[in-house]
Formats: structure tokens, C-alpha cells, sequence
């Protein structure tokens, strides 16, 4: 039941509002930053909650925002134990199927293909462009 | 011609295709411009000799998150020729948490070392002569407690605190602004960095007490002439809040350092360096008042930074290091660090490090560019590079200075305004290509960033032996002594007292940095950053 979100997205090409926040203590925030002004300027509904959020916070206001795509940033290594964290919190309130989890910054290919397997829909490593992430998160909003 | 119009990679001033007499004009004079090496306003450099008597200290910024394997770190570092220590630490450490607090999950000793108490402080530096090396600590809003801690660790094998050498970074106001590691609002941050700065002047004679980093704002997205700019106007607000406290200009002065990041147009970087010694010796003289001219000499630390590297084809940023560690040659700086090629990975292995300790080496002792000061000096180009790169850098502060000043500007969010919508324009202009960055936007190859490289893997035994220790060390520790120390200090810290003695008395009995700061985030508050636009 939760898919119909996603689903609803498809069927009336709303672009979709999207949550930014960066887990753990690493304050490297250029990259979050700069993905904020441009998915605005892009035309997208921002959800910035910056530097050194909670899992617990990500999740209620995920749920209180009703968003779409939660996306969370990492340049401190610090990726897998907090996206296990906050898929585990999410799994207790129902709402694992009801975002796309998405993830950019320092990844590591190993640890990419782990995020994919404890259920990240999308990963952006650095060097990603902008272009790209844009239209990864409109194709969510096409009608299929 | 490949282009209509040429520009400077960060600072985007426009460049002709030659320059000649007539571009500096008949009013250049030499003697005004640039003075001789060693003298004002010190262009060319701040020692007479530049590097003939002694090369740049080389200092690579390293820690992983067991103080015994940062030790065994820094002493493959010594061994290699390295002839300066920095420490890293990881963001519990940095941001006044203990390995056990739940806000420090996943974060203990990722990033550098986790140093809690004192038992650490001295696990990292056994058997490291610390009358002989000198110790550069990245660390801001805690740093009053982490140089507590060498201190005391120092103390406790015999040597006097006045022998000590080596630098905090202390510089909060650009964490607030553009590194983020901060804990308190503007004022106290500010209220901090001072009490630090105040405690040196005062009790040691060898040690600077901040790095006023024009490094993160880079980092951070801003053009060198932008980031140039609000460091020196950070610069004042520290100059002016010490002078409050009755210190004179010519006691502090000569204390304070500057930290920068030099990246890849080899000639911005070159100029920006002679523009900021030429800058600071003006202000000094004609803002301050300084008469000594110790305190007109800009001592400048410098780094290669990462976000100059690219994720595809990693060894290829071994290369983009040795030029920009090229420009800081022959830009006169006075310590450096290169960012490792595995920066877009991990935090490097020592043999990354090592590669950029070679790096330097090289530059050193086979290049030839460290064997004549100011090499570029004179040339038609660089020398009117530098008088445009003075008035942009002049530009920013007089800015600031029309918003009231740093802390003004910083409360205001014109910091993070300016750094943002350069960061944007930055990544805008590399996408469209207009800004080529070879592999990643020109002559990128599919698979370019699938190349296997040996990166640092975090070992997850690194968190159980830091909170078992801090157990013991708890266990182990005086609590009635503790508690005395932290009412101590919060009463200090409520008074608006200098700080440093009391957290020094609190580090000799094992408080831990999280009830340090504990104490401290009650009586100071927090800082929120402001959103981006």
C-alpha cells in the first residue's frame, strides 16, 4: 500500500518533494547545498534539514512532510551504519516501501552495492552531475 | 583559438594572452610593490633567504581511530622525512562528544583519531620527542580542551609547557561559516578561539594559537579571492576581540597564522599568496598599529585540497597535488599538506600518505623551485596578477566590513550566501564545461571511475576499544576530583573568565571531552546553520 505514493507520482506528473539532510557529525555540506538550490531552481519542493540529523528525525519528518524521496548525504564513512539504522526505524513505522531512499557523497564501490542490498533505491557518488540526480528524481514523477 | 575569453580557474578574472610593462602601469614602483624577501610588505616572501636555510615543514594531516595506530602512523611519517606532526581527529573528539554517546554512532574514529580524555593524548604521542617535533592539531571548537591535553600529556613526561611547539587551528568562525565542525553561537565561538589565543600569548612562547583558514571557505565552494577575503575579515574580529583584553598588537600579532588551500591554476594561487602577505602587512601597520615587523609577516600553512580531485582514474590526482603543491612553492608558505589521491575513497592508507610526503620531497630537493625566493617575481603577468587579486581579496572585506563585520555578517548569513552561490556557479560552469576538468568532464572514459585502488578500510573493533577505554578510564579516575574541576569551569564559563586553566585543571584529572563540553553547551548554547538561499 505504500508504493501508491510512488505510483501516484506516475499517474499525475507531479514532481516529487524531496527530504536533504546529512546523518551523522560530518559537516561537509557543499554538495547538499549545492543539490538544494538546484532541484529548486529545477522546480522541486525542498525539505533542507542540514548537518547532523538523527535518524529518528529523518523518519518523522519524512512521514509529517509526506515527501517522497528521502536524500541523505556522507563524506565522513559513516554511510552503512546510519542508512542500516534508519531503514530499521522505517520498517518499524511501515514506511519502507513508501520513500525512495537516495544516497550521494564518499561511497566506496563495495559499500555501494551494500547500500543497494539493505534497500537504497539510488546512490550518487561523488562526481555525480547534477543533471543526472535531476533527472534520476523526474523519471520518478514520468508517467510509466 | 580554443576560447573567446580566457579567465582564472576560482577567481574568474578575465586574462589577456600577454602581459607587458605597460600593464603595470608607470606608477609600479618596485620598493612599494614588493620590497626585498624578508622585509615589508613582504610580497616576496617572509624570510630573506626563503627556503635556502630551511624547507617548508612538511606535515601531512593523518589519524586513524585507534591512538595506537595513529602513533605507529606518525612515526612511519618521521621516519619517511616528515619534519612536522598534524593530527586528525574524528568528529565525536571534534565536536564534544564521547565514543558512547548515541550521537557520535557510526562516527567513532572514522575520520581520525578518537581522543576523549588525556589517556589517549598520551597514547598518540608515546615515545614522540615533544620537545623536538612540532604538533599541528585540525581541531576548533574543542580546542581549548584538546590543547589542554597536550599540555598536560606533555607535563606529565617532563616537558615544560613553555618548550612546546606547534599550532590549533582554534579558527571558529569559519566552522560556522564554511567547515561546520562548530558547537556554540558566534559570540562565545568567537569568546573561545580568543580565550585560547589569550592563554599562548600568555604561557607559550612557541606555540600558535590559531590557523585563521582561508582553506575551508575553498573548500567550501568559494573562489580564492572570495575566500581570501573572509579570512582576513575573520582575522580582524580575532585581532580585535584579543586587543579587548589589554593584550598589545605586537604581542599577538606575530602569533598568528594563516591556513590556506592552493589548487590547480598555478598562477592564481602563486598570486593570491603574494597578494595576502601584501594585505596583512598594510593591515597591521596602518589598521593595528603594529610596529614590529614580526607582525606584519604573514606565516602561511597550506594544503592541496581534495575537491580539487576526481573519483575516476585516482592516481591522476597525484599529479593535480604536485602542482598545486608547485604554486605553494613558489608561492612562499611556510608548511604544507597534500590531499592523498585516494581523497574521493576514503581517508588514505599510509602508503597514500607517503606518496605525499615524496611529492614534497621532490619539489624540495629536485625541482629547483625551492632554491630561489620568488622565482615568478617580476614577471609582467604574476605581478599583475597579484595587484588584481589584492583589490578582489580587498573587495570581500571591505563587504564585510560594511555589514558590521565578521560576527555581524556571519549572524546575518552573508557568509553563507556568498559561498554558496559560488559553489553553485562553480558546479554549474562544470557541467555546461565551461570549467574542464580532465576525466570527469573532458576525455572521461566509461569505467574511468570502476579503477580498483586500495583504499582505507574502517575496522569496527576501533569503536568497542574506545568506549572499553574510556570505561577504565573512568573507573580508574578520581569522580569527586572530576566533579570539582566541571563546577569549576562552569562557574568560569558563566563569569566570562578565560577558560583555559580551568579545563586544564579538569583534562589532569580525566574529565572526558563530552562532559567538558557539556558544561560549556549549557552556559554557551548551540549554533544552527542557516538553510542554503
Amino acid at each position: 500500500m505504500y508504493t501508491e505514493n510512488i505510483e501516484s507520482l506516475r499517474r499525475y506528473r507531479r514532481k516529487p518533494k524531496i527530504l536533504l539532510a546529512k546523518g551523522g557529525l560530518d559537516g561537509h555540506d557543499r554538495g547538499l547545498r549545492v543539490l538544494a538550490i538546484a532541484l529548486r531552481d529545477a522546480g522541486f519542493e525542498v525539505v533542507y534539514l542540514g548537518m547532523r540529523v538523527p535518524a529518528e528525525t529523518v523518519v518523522n519528518t519524512a512521514i509529517e512532510e509526506d515527501v517522497d524521496v528521502i536524500g541523505l548525504s556522507f563524506l565522513s564513512g559513516s554511510h552503512l551504519p546510519y542508512v542500516e539504522k534508519l531503514m530499521q526505524l522505517l520498517k518499524k513505522e511501515g514506511g519502507e516501501e513508501r520513500f525512495k531512499i537516495v544516497v550521494g557523497g564518499v561511497i566506496p564501490r563495495k559499500d555501494i552495492e551494500e547500500l543497494y542490498l539493505i534497500g537504497v533505491d539510488k546512490v550518487f557518488p561523488v562526481g555525480t552531475m547534477l543533471n543526472d540526480i535531476i533527472s534520476y528524481l523526474d523519471s520518478l514523477g514520468a508517467p510509466t | 583559438m580554443r576560447k573567446k575569453q580566457f579567465y582564472t580557474r576560482t577567481s574568474k578574472i578575465p586574462i589577456k594572452d600577454v602581459y607587458t610593462p605597460q600593464d603595470l602601469g608607470d606608477s609600479w614602483n618596485y620598493e612599494e610593490k614588493l620590497g626585498y624577501p624578508g622585509s615589508l610588505p613582504f610580497t616576496r616572501g617572509v624570510y630573506p633567504t626563503g627556503y635556502r636555510g630551511r624547507i617548508w615543514t612538511i606535515r601531512q594531516y593523518a589519524g586513524y581511530g585507534d591512538p595506537e595506530e595513529t602513533n605507529n602512523i606518525f612515526k612511519s611519517l618521521l621516519s619517511w622525512g616528515q619534519t612536522g606532526l598534524s593530527v586528525a581527529f574524528d568528529l565525536p573528539t571534534q565536536l564534544g562528544y564521547d565514543p558512547d554517546d548515541p550521537l557520535a554512532y557510526g562516527e567513532v574514529g572514522r575520520v581520525g583519531v578518537s581522543t576523549p580524555t588525556l589517556r589517549e593524548m598520551e597514547l598518540i604521542f608515546q615515545e614522540i620527542p615533544l620537545d623536538k617535533v612540532s604538533v599541528s592539531f585540525t581541531i576548533n571548537a574543542t580546542a581549548p580542551i584538546i590543547l589542554a591535553m597536550f599540555i598536560a600529556a606533555a607535563e606529565k613526561r617532563g616537558v615544560p609547557i613553555s618548550s612546546l611547539a606547534g599550532t590549533v587551528q582554534n579558527d571558529n568562525l569559519k566552522e560556522l561559516t564554511a567547515r561546520n565542525a562548530f558547537i556554540f553561537p558566534p559570540r562565545p565561538s568567537l569568546k573561545t578561539s580568543v580565550d585560547v589565543i589569550e592563554f599562548c600569548v600568555k604561557n607559550m612562547p612557541k606555540f600558535v594559537p590559531i590557523n585563521v583558514c582561508e582553506a575551508h571557505y575553498r573548500e567550501a565552494g568559494a573562489s580564492a579571492a572570495t575566500a581570501a577575503g573572509l579570512a582576513f575579515s575573520n582575522a580582524i574580529a580575532y585581532l580585535e576581540s584579543t586587543l579587548e583584553r589589554g593584550l598589545g598588537i605586537d604581542s599577538v600579532a606575530p602569533k598568528i597564522a594563516f591556513y590556506t588551500y592552493s589548487h590547480v591554476d598555478l598562477f592564481e594561487e602563486v598570486a593570491k599568496f603574494r597578494a595576502m602577505r601584501r594585505i596583512w602587512a598594510k593591515l597591521l601597520r596602518k589598521r593595528f598599529g603594529a610596529r614590529d615587523p614580526a607582525s606584519m609577516a604573514l606565516k602561511i600553512g597550506t594544503a592541496v585540497g581534495g575537491s580539487v580531485y576526481t573519483v575516476e582514474e585516482p592516481l591522476i590526482n597525484i599529479v593535480r597535488g604536485t602542482i598545486g603543491a608547485l604554486a605553494a612553492v613558489l608561492g612562499g608558505v611556510q608548511s604544507m599538506n597534500i590531499a592523498c589521491f585516494d581523497e574521493a575513497y576514503a581517508i588514505p592508507t599510509p602508503q597514500s600518505l607517503k606518496v605525499s610526503v615524496r611529492t614534497q620531497q621532490i619539489i624540495a630537493y629536485e625541482s629547483g623551485a625551492a632554491d630561489v625566493v620568488d622565482p615568478l617575481g617580476g614577471s609582467y603577468y604574476m605581478e599583475w596578477l597579484t595587484d588584481e587579486m589584492e583589490r578582489r581579496i580587498t573587495e570581500v572585506m571591505d563587504r564585510i566590513e560594511q555589514a558590521g563585520g565578521a560576527v555581524e555578517a556571519i549572524i546575518g548569513g552573508l557568509y553563507h550566501q556568498m559561498v554558496s552561490t559560488e559553489a553553485y556557479n562553480f558546479q554549474k560552469e562544470v557541467e555546461k564545461g565551461e570549467t574542464p576538468i580532465v576525466a570527469h568532464n573532458i576525455f572521461k572514459e566509461d569505467g574511468g571511475d570502476e579503477q580498483e585502488i586500495e583504499y582505507y578500510r574502517f575496522r569496527k573493533e576501533t569503536y568497542e576499544k574506545a568506549v572499553d577505554r574510556l570505561m577504565k578510564t573512568k573507573q580508574n579516575r578520581d569522580s569527586a576530583r572530576v566533579k570539582a574541576s566541571l563546577k569549576a569551569l562552569r562557574e568560569a564559563a558563566e563569569s566570562g573568565e578565560n577558560i583555559m586553566p580551568y579545563i586544564l585543571d579538569a583534562v589532569k584529572v580525566y574529565a572526558t571531552v563530552g562532559e567538558i563540553c557539556e558544561v560549556l553547551r549549557d552556559v554557551y548554547g548551540e549554533y544552527r546553520e542557516p538553510p542554503p538561499i
